[in-house]
């Protein structure tokens, strides 16, 4: 239902020719803020947890990562994973593969900080089909062929989805999520609007299944990414973080199915 | 709470004892105050007599009533922009007497800005209060010659434009859900077409429009920032008579006139727009086959049955329609119906009666072959209200009367058919009931002071059947509750009470105070600013409490060279309590637990408000100028640190001039500026997912660049003597072409994704129009 606003918007652009421009807004200096982000999937790893930390807004500069951390991971039947600084602020394991059911929590000490969070497991959901279709092109994007993955939800509410798409190993940036509350037990067509491919594309869809916390984290996200579009009137936040000990960013663990398309 | 209760009703005995110590013999004058050559009534029309002093202002209905000590009096009774009339009365019984007024010509070497009595502002128990009539505003240059009555309301004091462009306005810095907006006496819901860049009054309906946004009456009630009142026409009871415009994007035609023999009169106008067929003409398949238009139709209709007796009947018919290709449709609109009778019960008891309903809808379709989608969500209003008007004696005016108002809200319904994946949801609809019940007493205390005061009692109670859900701390659902229907679920009560002291410090000036306490018992969420028609009302409940504000104002008001300058000061200071904002990320579409996405919070207001207004002469207009705070308190934003509101306009300036050469041309020019509204932007940026994030150190901490914008109009009256007058109107919107910011996002640079950037979008530069306007 999110996706009503952004097609009022167009009724708006229709109407009124408006007009962009890249103006200088002074804007305050920050204390950097640790921000944090991990994941741990049914797929095999190495799973990463990247530590790094805010900048100013105009900062053209590479991003500070964060070393010197003691990072874990542990499931809900007492397992621990300890995972090891690959390099500046990226800290990684492959010893193990996620179980659907199980609650995974990560903790992190850095600089006297503890910082905790915990995402449950899900079912992966079976992707049914790809399909693609022709948009002809208008005066919003351009032509090309777009994807729709076709899934059914399973029966009950409270399953969370979020779409990601990679076109070879480029991932699209665009945060697809949604819920189940109008479409409960339903095979639901999806149309990912927002990435078109060309003859001779590899596109890889991948239907990933989240909690709650994730999907909060996610939904929130996409309205201040750098991508997301802009015509949106409510005030803008911080996402709704599932990290505890005042960090920004999250900490899912994904129950992932993937398929490919190659567009002939 | 009680003891306010109890001075009030200390008060109110006081005045009926007043009324009764001085009883001596006294006759009553009574009748309505109208136009000649119309037969409108004319409200706000004072009759005054210099002997004694003492005088009366006609009321919504055009009705006054003056009741003297026996004797011979000269009366007065005057109107700006009419010729005032003067009479010897003899009071040696009651008699009943309509005042026909002259409107001054235009060929008078004098112009007079129309509405009330020259010497108004300074002698009437109102505050806060400014009126404005069609009439007067025809010349005012507008954008794409779209005349509205609303965009013009907010170059006063104390009214802040939404955005640009736009209708929707903040009064005293509330948002904009807490005016109450009246189309003859019927609630109107989303008062907006089309993204708010126009209002739903159309100007040629309209006969009169005030808005109150300090001193409050007790009679209106329920929002807790200002009452909006709209008057639509009654029509020309003397000929048959219209008027009509063609413009760049709309036209609009009204028709007017008598029916038998005048003891009748009816008003018909309708608008459309029809900016889609511009469309129509472009290459591009994806645009031109886009549909995008509004309507309005208003109709009205009144019948005296005889000198005691009048009935009115008036309606409101309106609608946005916009669809996109063959994909999906979006339309929203109002209908409000006003039935009201009149009653004198002598020449001191005036009553009015109304039955009122409004219903505000919205739907959202998708259609194509075998498949079916459809979402509609609703608010309804059905309104039973008795106002009464007893002019007791001598500077004694009590109104009291009652509303039982009951609410439907319908927050979402959803339907499909055919391959739509969508399951059909019909979210439980909300029944409550609100009465008040008020008593007010209007008291010429001495010659030089004025009192205005009384209280209203309110009540609200949310009924089944209904689903209640209690929340925990975390806004997870912990007990659900049934009630079935009429069940009371929640039922709050509240006094409000209401006091203005009018002192006369000279023969042109006095000084004004003010108390007002507000509830408002309906809720507005909406995601976005204004003018969105995906608005949803929700009730009070046990978990959502009746917003309330608390509202101190004084004011000077001084009148010089005969009342054609008018100045004023008014300063205020507001409290609200009980404000209502989203927790991030919040979900409150299609969700029945739109209550847990909620968070509470107070707001402060104060400001100070000048207005020079030069009423006479071929050159008038007005200087206004608006300095003001709105700041908000919530435990939840900011860990409870005070932010200012979004509406936050610290200075706001309007100059409006308007200068009639000759009985042919007019030239008007208006110019604005306000500070920037209070935005969130970001202090900083972080990565996640390789892309950039914004990082948000604090709630409106940051401003928008200030607005500022210059309009030009010229009319020119192409046969000013004849019966068939037309006019054409040349407006050139922000002559400057300044580039006033619409919005403002921080993003990555296409071309350069490590670069972030502000970029501002905005709507409008230079906009010239031509419109034309004409009237038989």
């Amino acid at each position: 239902m999110k996706r009503l606003i952004p097609l009022y918007s167009v009724l708006f652009i229709l109407l009124f020719n408006a007009c962009e421009e890249v103006v200088n807004i002074p804007l305050n200096n920050t204390v950097p803020g640790v921000v944090i982000e991990g994941t741990v999937t049914t797929m095999p790893g190495p799973y990463k947890i990247i530590m790094s930390q805010t900048t100013d807004y105009y900062n053209p500069g590479m991003i500070k990562h964060l070393s010197g951390a003691l990072v874990f991971v542990k499931d809900s039947e007492g397992h621990y994973w300890y995972f090891q600084e690959k390099k500046q602020g990226l800290y990684e394991n492959a010893q193990f593969t996620g179980t659907p059911g199980l609650t995974y929590h990560l903790q992190i000490e850095w600089n006297h900080h503890v910082y905790t969070a915990s995402s449950i497991m899900q079912e992966p959901v079976p992707i049914d089909s790809l399909h693609v279709q022709f948009f002809p092109g208008s005066r919003f994007a351009d032509a090309g062929y777009f994807i729709i993955i076709y899934f059914t939800d399973p029966p009950g509410l409270g399953n969370y989805y979020r779409i990601k798409m990679m076109r070879g190993n480029k991932t699209n940036t665009v945060i697809y999520v949604l819920d189940d509350q109008l479409t409960d037990g339903n095979q639901i067509p999806f149309y990912l609007y927002g990435a078109s491919y060309q003859p001779g594309d590899t596109a890889i869809v991948e239907l990933q299944s989240i909690d709650r916390g994730v999907y909060e984290y996610l939904l929130t996200l996409s309205t201040v990414t750098s991508s997301s579009q802009p015509g949106s009137t409510s005030t803008p936040a911080n996402p709704t973080t599932n990290l505890s000990g005042g960090a920004l960013g999250y900490f899912g663990a994904l129950a992932i199915s993937r398929d490919t398309l190659i567009l002939e | 709470m009680k003891k306010t209760f109890q001075i009030f009703l200390f008060l109110a005995g006081l005045s009926a004892i007043t009324g009764a110590v001085f009883a001596q013999e006294k006759h009553t004058m009574s009748g309505y105050v109208r136009d000649v050559s119309s037969g409108e009534e004319l409200i706000g029309a004072t009759i005054y007599t210099p002997e004694l002093n003492t005088g009366t202002t006609t009321n919504h209905y055009g009705f006054y009533s003056l009741t003297l000590p026996a004797g011979k009096y000269k009366i007065l009774c005057q109107y700006l922009g009419y010729v005032p009339v003067e009479m010897e009365i003899s009071f040696d019984k009651d008699i009943k007497k309509n005042i026909e007024m002259n409107p001054s010509s235009r060929n008078l070497e004098e112009v007079i800005v129309s509405g009330q009595a020259p010497d108004y502002q300074v002698r009437s128990t109102e505050m806060g209060t400014n009126r404005l009539k069609p009439q007067d505003i025809r010349t005012v240059p507008v954008l794409l010659g779209e005349q509205d009555i609303l965009k013009t309301m907010q170059l006063l004091p104390g009214l802040a434009a939404v955005g640009e462009g736009n209708s929707g306005f903040y009064v005293r810095g509330g948002d904009a859900s807490q005016n109450l907006v009246l189309l003859d006496e019927a609630p109107v819901y989303n008062a907006s077409h089309l993204l708010g860049f126009f209002s739903i009054f159309n100007s040629d309906a309209i006969k009169d429009v005030t808005i109150m946004k300090g001193f409050i009456p007790p009679q209106y009630g329920g929002r807790l920032s200002s009452v909006l009142d709209i008057k639509m026409k009654e029509g020309n009871n003397k000929k048959l008579s219209g008027a009509g415009g063609l413009g760049l994007i709309s036209s609009h035609l009204q028709l007017e006139g008598p029916f038998h023999k005048g003891k009748g009169s009816f008003m018909i106008t309708g608008r459309r727009t029809y900016a889609d067929l511009f469309l129509k003409v472009l290459p591009d398949t994806n645009v031109n086959s886009n549909i995008l238009f509004f309507y309005d139709f208003n109709a009205k209709a009144n019948y005296r049955i005889n000198e005691k007796d009048r009935i009115y009947l008036s309606g409101y018919l309106g609608r946005d329609v916009f669809k996109f290709r063959k994909y999906f449709g979006i339309d929203w609109g109002n209908q409000t119906l006003s039935v009201r009778w009149n009653h004198l019960f002598s020449g001191r008891l005036f009553v009015n009666t109304s039955l009122i309903y409004s219903n505000y809808n919205f739907n959202f379709n998708i259609i194509n072959e075998e498949n079916k989608f459809d979402l509609f969500s609703s608010i309804r209003d059905i309104n039973w209200k008795e106002d009464f008007q007893f002019y007791s004696s001598t500077g004694h005016t009590l109104r009291f009367g009652f509303k039982v108002n009951y609410h439907w809200f319908m927050p979402g319904e959803v339907s499909s058919s055919g391959d739509f994946p969508v399951n059909n949801l019909k979210m439980e609809t909300r029944y409550a009931l609100e009465n008040a019940l008020y008593l007010s007493h209007e008291w010429k205390v001495s010659s030089g002071i004025t009192l205005h005061y009384g209280a209203r009692l309110s009540s609200f109670s949310m009924m089944g059947p209904a689903h209640i859900y209690h929340y925990n701390e975390r806004g997870e659902v912990t007990d659900t509750m049934w009630y079935p229907r009429h069940r009371i679920i929640k039922t709050y009560w509240n006094i409000d009470p209401r006091l203005l002291i009018n002192i006369k410090t000279s023969s042109h000036s006095s000084v004004k105070l003010s108390y007002t306490h507000m509830h408002q018992y309906l809720h507005l969420l909406s995601n976005s600013t204004s003018g969105t028609p995906l608005d949803l009302w929700i009730p009070s409940s046990a978990i959502v409490k009746p917003q309330t504000s608390h509202q101190i104002s004084a004011g000077y008001f001084h009148n010089f060279h005969e009342n054609s300058w008018e100045i004023s000061l008014e300063t205020y200071y507001k409290n609200m309590a009980h404000q209502i904002d989203y927790k991030n990320g919040a979900d409150i579409f299609l969700n029945e637990l739109v209550e847990s996405q909620l968070v509470f919070g107070s707001g402060q207001a104060y400001g100070m408000e000048w207005l020079i207004r030069k009423n006479k002469g071929l050159f008038h207009g007005w200087i206004s100028y608006t300095l003001a705070r709105s700041l908000r308190n919530f435990k939840d934003i900011d860990q409870g640190k005070t932010y200012p509101a979004k509406q936050d306009r610290i200075h706001d300036i309007s100059l409006v001039g308007i200068y009639d050469l000759n009985n042919k041309w007019s030239f008007s020019a208006t110019w604005v500026y306000y500070t920037g509204n209070a935005v969130t932007f970001p202090s900083g940026k972080y990565v996640i997912e390789n892309q950039y994030v914004n990082y948000y150190t604090e709630r409106n901490g940051y401003r928008m660049p200030p607005y500022h914008r210059l309009d030009l109009g010229v009319t020119l009256h192409l046969n000013p003597e004849k019966k068939f007058r037309s006019s054409l109107n040349f407006s050139i919107y922000n002559v400057y072409a300044r580039k006033n910011a619409y919005s403002i996002s921080f993003q990555s640079n296409e071309d350069d994704p490590r670069i972030t950037e502000a970029v501002k979008i905005y709507l409008f530069s230079i906009v010239p129009t031509v419109t034309y306007n004409f009237k038989f």
